[in-house]
């Protein structure tokens, strides 16, 4: 092999690692429908200075439109480069990027009006103009670059922020015009996606004038809403920012505070205290709806619930024994009992609005008597499997699980019982780049926050990948070309033939698309959108 | 011996306790699973990414390494950085403890307010139809489970009613002490309002336990010889009651009374998760949750000397209460 050539294969192996690591944004970061074991605590002692003597229940009648927001999480500070769950959701309402990702899974403009990619390696970012800070100041190029360079060359918000806008390593200021320059490690299939999902802007010079514990208590940001009031452990206080570069908000005030128990929260809404509040169980939706002044809304998400099939050992090393399984589970059975009928039945490991679904497959049927036949086609008749799943980290996870497991079990042929793991534990078994002691089937959530399926196949389908839960040499090779692939076209092709051949091959055992529902109080419209991100600037009075 | 041994003693068991303690810990980092760095990081994160935040962290070196290095912390105060948030140790721990001891006091007080006197009636209406009453109360006060009367207390009192609002701390007691002095009320009725329900849910099994306890314990009290005795010497009832039945009853009492606070003040996770109460418990458990180690050596270090500290506060009450025994 000629030089060249090697290096070439050093460069794309490189590339590809780059940008396979965490393509996927927040992955399988719970939805938080339980407590999340991730929420963490705002930062620094000292007392607690609020002075607000009554937050009881009745709403401010006459014009002003204010909004008291209840979320599962509490945030560990105002850094939107450390957003870590939810200082995430809460900083929407007052950090922007510079693209962001519509419901149908496209690109829109926001800070950014134009973009376009000048070579491999280099993305080409035309930035709007007339954009303010809340303190007064215009948004300029600088800021941009300054703070693509925040969240990839420092420590700042350490790896995991990084991690968010991968494959970019730096960013420029163009010479002479209102645009930035994205450099990535060769060709960057993902970096508009990349920008669409991450990289809140921040302003250079207000940054460098304060340490990083200011940062984390302060906010200046291009959103609708400023911070007025930071209460730690307690609230946080936004209101509207008039000099927004769209049109004002509707509501004059965004109060965000946070429950950890969904129940608490259905409380809180149903008695009036707070007008918004996030994942409701399935089985409370219909109190919450039933109730005189409130109501839910229902959403898709970008999220997947599937079973991984670590394919290296026996009996999920059986293409046949996979498909079996496939086939003796009944989706939306369980969708209609376990969670009310919020879910929906997938067909391949990707959903309608990911960039490269194959709009031509169809999901596996309810057929045990095919699955059965399958299984002794497999030579695996009588088998003993375990699957795997966690517990108050997705949406009614344990209950899904024990369903799955039984209608798996009705096969004459196959046992399969439900083993409840704790996250971090199972966390470890199944990333520590191991496949061999993975759990037969191992329940898991899934996101893309790129709503494209190159990253999304990168992360769980890759066999070198950490989370690497599937193994083949051919769907390595397809991801590769994929990712690799300029011709947005040609990229969409082949993403969808790898989808139907991850479909075929049952390289996962496929349950359903998560749904999640939201209480509001009636004089609030507003409708959810798939990446579950919440923005108070989309509530309007009903 | 006098106080001043004895005090010196328990400091020094104290020390040797949470020595031992912190050790143990030690010992089970290493032998559980879980890793904190699989939890920061995502599941997409490669070998290096995983390699160097374990360097930053510290994981990496040897666990008596990190054993020594803490221990050298501690002697400074140095609590550490929680691995999550990085943030200061001792500042989370400060930040969450007023809540938690707001709530373990105040269903302390509750506890004792009702148990006692309910406990006093019993014994000395025995059989009647008060005594069944607050025995069948105390017999659901002990086995309603915590969650479910939360919750129970939240959907009657708040969403039915409006009484109390549904969860949540607003202001701490000291800030509303503040207001108060200038004058201003607000803040420490939205306290009070604020803590009933918690204070409450939390308290109920305590005071159930010490009813039962106090109408045991004067029962058996009033079967002694000196009860007679002091009668016939022409005390009235209420002050052999009270002076005398009642201090020796409350003796072993108080014994429960001490480590039933040390239980309320970092035990109460079940309350603070429905009542969205910042407190140490919920801190903990998502501590144990994350592989957040130094949070959680550094919780058990708090939850542990404030357990000294108490039960040396009630045995040295014990030993002023009761004549018998001497500092030991």
């Amino acid at each position: 092999m000629d030089e060249n050539s090697s290096r070439k294969i050093q460069n794309r192996r490189k590339f590809l690692k780059a940008v396979g690591v965490s393509s996927v944004g927040t992955t399988l970061a719970g939805c938080g429908s339980q407590s999340g074991p991730v929420a963490t605590d705002p930062d620094d002692g000292g007392g607690d200075t609020d002075t607000e003597a009554d937050d009881g229940g009745q709403q401010n009648g006459g014009d002003t439109f204010n909004i008291r927001i209840s979320i599962g999480e509490n945030p560990t500070g105002l850094d939107p480069h450390m957003a870590l769950g939810a200082t995430g959701s809460i900083m929407n309402q007052a950090y922007e990027t510079l693209l962001f990702i519509d419901k149908e899974g496209n690109l829109q403009p926001q800070l950014a009006t134009d973009w376009e990619r000048i070579e491999s390696g280099r993305a080409r970012i035309f930035l709007r103009e007339g954009v303010t800070f809340h303190n007064g100041d215009e948004m300029t190029a600088e800021d941009v670059a300054f703070s693509i360079r925040r969240i990839v060359k420092e420590d700042v918000g350490g790896i995991a922020a990084a991690l968010s806008l991968t494959g970019v390593i730096d960013a420029e200021v163009v010479e002479g015009e209102h645009a930035v320059d994205l450099l990535s490690d060769g060709l960057n299939t993902l970096v508009f996606k990349t920008v669409g999902g991450g990289g809140d802007i921040v302003q250079k010079s207000w940054i460098e004038e304060r340490s990083s514990d200011e940062v984390s208590q302060e906010v200046n940001g291009t959103g609708p809403f400023q911070l007025e009031q930071y209460n730690q452990g307690e609230s946080i206080l936004f209101s509207r920012f008039d000099d927004y570069w769209r049109e004002p908000a509707d509501a004059s005030e965004v109060r965000f505070t946070w429950a950890g128990e969904a129940s608490t929260r259905v409380s809180q809404l149903l008695a009036g205290e707070v007008d918004f509040i996030t994942n409701v169980p399935p089985d409370q939706a219909n109190r919450v709806e039933s109730n005189d002044g409130t109501g839910i809304q229902s959403g898709e998400t970008n999220r997947i619930l599937f079973c991984q099939c670590p394919n290296v050992f026996e009996p999920i090393n059986s293409k046949k024994f996979r498909q079996a399984l496939n086939y003796a589970i009944n989706p939306q059975e369980i969708i209609d009992n376990v969670l009310s009928g919020f879910g929906a039945v997938v067909s391949q490991p990707a959903l309608p609005q990911f960039f490269g679904y194959n709009p031509d497959l169809e999901p596996y049927p309810y057929d045990p008597e095919k699955a059965e036949q399958l299984v002794e086609e497999s030579g695996h008749a009588g088998a003993e499997i375990e699957l795997h799943n966690s517990v108050g980290r997705y949406l009614k996870d344990e209950a899904v699980a024990q369903a799955t497991a039984n209608q798996i079990d009705q096969l004459s042929n196959v046992s399969c019982t439900a083993v409840s793991r704790e996250w971090s534990s199972f966390v470890s078994n199944i990333a520590d780049g191991d496949m061999s002691n993975n759990p037969d089937l191992s329940q898991l959530g899934a996101e893309s926050s790129q709503v494209d399926s190159g990253g999304f196949h990168s992360t769980f389908f890759r066999s070198d990948a950490p989370l690497s839960g599937y193994q083949d040499e051919e769907i390595d090779e397809r991801i590769q070309m994929a990712l690799s692939e300029p011709d947005t076209e040609r990229r969409r092709e082949l993403l969808q033939e790898t989808n139907k051949k991850l479909r075929d091959d049952a390289a996962w055992l496929l349950q359903h698309q998560v749904y999640a529902i939201w209480g509001l109080n009636d004089k609030i419209s507003w409708d959810p959108v798939p990446s579950e991100e919440l923005y108070a600037y989309d509530m309007v009075p009903a | 011996m006098d106080f001043w041994n004895f005090f010196a003693k328990r400091i020094v068991q104290g020390v040797i306790v949470l020595f031992t303690a912190i050790t143990i810990v030690f010992l089970l980092r290493s032998v559980t699973p879980g890793n904190p760095v699989d939890l920061m990081v995502g599941f997409d994160a490669s070998q290096e990414v995983r390699d160097a935040v374990a360097r930053d962290l510290g994981l990496n070196q040897p666990i008596y390494v990190q054993f020594l290095n803490y221990l050298q912390g501690l002697l400074t105060g140095d609590l550490g950085y929680s691995y999550i948030s990085g943030t200061s140790v001792r500042a989370r721990l400060l930040d969450r403890l007023p809540a938690s001891i707001e709530l373990a006091v105040a269903a302390f007080v509750i506890a004792v307010t009702i148990s006692i006197p309910l406990g006093i009636i019993s014994a000395t209406k025995r059989q009647e139809p008060a005594d069944y009453l607050a025995t069948m109360l105390s017999l659901v006060g002990i086995s309603t489970p915590n969650f479910w009367l939360g919750i129970m207390l939240v959907l009657v009192a708040s969403v039915q009613f409006n009484l109390f609002p549904t969860s949540q701390r607003p202001i701490g007691l000291l800030p509303a002490i503040t207001l108060l002095f200038d004058g201003n009320t607000n803040g420490i009725v939205t306290w009070i309002s604020h803590i009933v329900l918690p204070a409450v849910t939390l308290g109920t099994y305590f005071t159930a336990l010490l009813m039962r306890l106090t109408r045991n314990g004067m029962i058996d009290e009033l079967g002694k010889n000196y009860v007679p005795a002091l009668r016939s010497k022409g005390l009235p009832q209420t002050l052999i009651l009270y002076k005398h039945v009642l201090r020796n009853t409350l003796i072993p009492i108080v014994t429960v009374m001490g480590l039933q606070l040390g239980t309320l003040i970092g035990g109460a996770v079940v309350v603070e998760a429905v009542f969205a109460w910042p407190g140490l418990g919920t801190l903990i458990i998502n501590a144990v949750n994350t592989r957040d180690w130094p949070l959680i050596q550094g919780a058990l270090i708090f939850v542990g000397t404030s357990f000294i500290i108490i039960n040396f506060v009630v045995d040295t009450l014990y030993a002023y209460i009761n004549p018998q025994v001497k500092y030991q």
